[in-house]
């Protein structure tokens, strides 16, 4: 469980993690489709020198980047060496049968690693400056044009923010009723697979049971409180649009300006 | 006499109609404004589904609650939640926030306070309860205790003129507890707040104005907790009573008459 880094929050008082969490998120998810302009080795530098930029600025040492990298290593390599095996096209070093190791297949491997790795870092870069409920709020104001077609956005919301703080209750019940159940004699991660799923049952039941004594106890809270579903609610955490974020999205579109110019021209082509 | 903020009339209730025993029967009481009324009774009389029933989240198979002149039903209940709140015993479920101050913002952000409003709501009600240093907090690092104390302070901000708190000081350490039932109490003097705490803590229902004694969904007997007390010798009494009571078991000349602990020192002393 500590190995994933993406959804971990690193706190700081960085450039980054004071942007309006709408602005990162949408400049996250414009550099994800931006990428795909890039198709020479111009346009890489410039996007790779954009995301070291970004970490930089963020000061999140660099290794936790690299560590949110690591669970995603295979898959990464995976997809790389299957572009060099079977792209054909430009010099063949090496032919057998269907395999060929050629120029274009080398090329495109090493892009397609670079696509991966920039995903995984500035998309790591965003979770890491923002707090969890901040993303949140960013989605909702993000999903807001939604409602005109009747996504029920708020809905959505608070269903998103319910989730994140139960995650760590949920957590903690899971290891009470593991030690419990251990204390009872039940061993984990023993024996073979089979044994190994039947061993999880004792968890997962009281686990699922508990959850349902307790959604109808918060449902009852809730609407002691007042809260009806679908009713006009104000808000109590507010989002503010400041300067940096207006210099975020006018980064981004430099950037996509940059990356459109030496797609077509090429410095030294 | 003015006319009582809460009236339960003849209240009757059971969970599954086709069982015999009800869980409440003929329950009638009221409450004056600004009265501080304690509900007792052992475990499965009958307590907490009666809070439930006053706040509008089961209706009642017979009989009648007005609240502040209203009659409770499927389509009041949300009006008459204006003016009732209740925190329940376990903190961790009352929880709907994200931080202690987005929490205690959750009721008024239901009734759609303007922002301005609700910031100066959400700052007297954590004052109220001494959680302001904490208000950016999420609930992994809050005590029981600091949850439940957010829990009260989330139903004060919304103001309403009844509390009806269901066993809400289990989690509190005596300290906290007692101040938190001393904020309690002068807000019931200053702003003639009324409220039903059900409990256990038998020193706790002897502050009360008047003691509910249910058992096994009936009402013994409403009545001052001097008078409870005296006559209800099987329930368990307070401590300044307890020490009377073995006193007087020695052969010490003690008052046989029930005794608060301010009256049991002065008696003391003399």
């Amino acid at each position: 469980m500590n190995k994933l880094i993406l959804g971990r929050y690193f706190p700081g008082e960085s450039w980054v993690h004071q942007l309006d969490p709408r602005a990162k998120i949408v400049a996250a998810v414009y550099f994800i489709f931006v990428l795909f302009l890039a198709n020479n080795w111009q346009t890489y530098v410039l996007l790779w020198a954009f995301t070291f930029i970004a970490m930089r600025y963020s000061q999140v040492p660099i290794r936790i980047y690299l560590r949110g990298v690591r669970p995603l290593l295979y898959l990464i390599l995976f997809t790389v060496f299957l572009q060099i095996l079977f792209t054909a096209g430009g010099k063949i070093y090496f032919e057998w049968g269907p395999i060929v190791i050629s120029e274009y297949g080398l090329i495109n491997g090493f892009y397609i690693f670079c696509r991966f790795v920039m995903i995984i870092f500035v998309s790591t870069v965003v979770t890491l400056t923002t707090k969890p409920i901040d993303l949140t709020d960013g989605i909702n104001a993000l999903l807001k044009p939604l409602r005109k077609m009747k996504v029920p956005v708020d809905e959505i919301a608070l269903m998103l923010s319910i989730s994140l703080r139960f995650i760590p209750n949920l957590l903690d019940e899971t290891q009470k009723v593991m030690d419990a159940q251990r204390a009872r004699g039940t061993e984990f991660g023993e024996g073979s697979l089979l044994k190994q799923m039947k061993t999880l049952v004792p968890i997962f039941l009281p686990l699922f049971v508990s959850s349902l004594n307790r959604a109808e106890e918060m449902a009852n809270v809730m609407e002691v409180r007042g809260y009806q579903s679908g009713a006009t609610r104000s808000s109590f955490r507010q989002l503010y649009w400041k300067h940096r974020d207006s210099v975020c999205l006018c980064v981004m579109i430099t950037l996509t300006l940059g990356l459109l110019w030496l797609r077509n021209e090429g410095l030294f082509h | 006499m003015l006319q009582p903020i809460i009236e339960v009339n003849n209240l009757t209730f059971q969970y599954d109609q086709r069982l015999e025993d009800k869980v409440l029967s003929d329950v009638s009481f009221s409450v004056q404004k600004g009265e501080w009324l304690a509900i007792v009774g052992s475990n499965g009389s009958g307590k907490s589904t009666l809070a439930q029933l006053l706040v509008g989240l089961y209706s009642s198979l017979l009989g009648s609650i007005h609240i502040n002149g209203i009659e409770l039903n499927e389509t009041s209940k949300w009006e008459v939640r204006k003016q009732i709140g209740i925190v329940f015993q376990n903190p961790d479920n009352q929880f709907i926030g994200s931080t202690v101050q987005d929490d205690v913002a959750f009721g008024l952000e239901n009734i759609n306070m303007p922002y301005e409003e609700m910031q100066v709501r959400v700052e007297k009600a954590l004052e109220l309860v001494g959680m302001t240093d904490m208000r950016l907090y999420d609930p992994s690092r809050l005590s029981g205790g600091q949850k439940q104390r957010v829990a009260i302070a989330g139903i004060l901000a919304l103001k309403p003129s009844v509390i009806v708190m269901d066993e809400a000081f289990v989690m509190l350490d005596p300290k906290s507890r007692r101040s938190l039932l001393n904020t309690l109490h002068q807000l019931k003097e200053k702003e003639q707040l009324t409220i039903i705490s059900i409990t256990h803590d038998m020193d706790e229902a002897a502050t009360a104005d008047r003691m509910l004694l249910l058992e096994a969904g009936k009402v013994k007997e409403i009545a001052s907790p001097r008078h409870v007390f005296q006559q209800h010798t099987n329930l368990e009494p307070p401590f300044a009573e307890r020490l009377r009571r073995k006193l007087s078991s020695k052969g010490a000349s003690v008052p046989s008459t029930y005794m608060t602990e301010k009256e049991l020192v002065q008696w003391l002393w003399k």
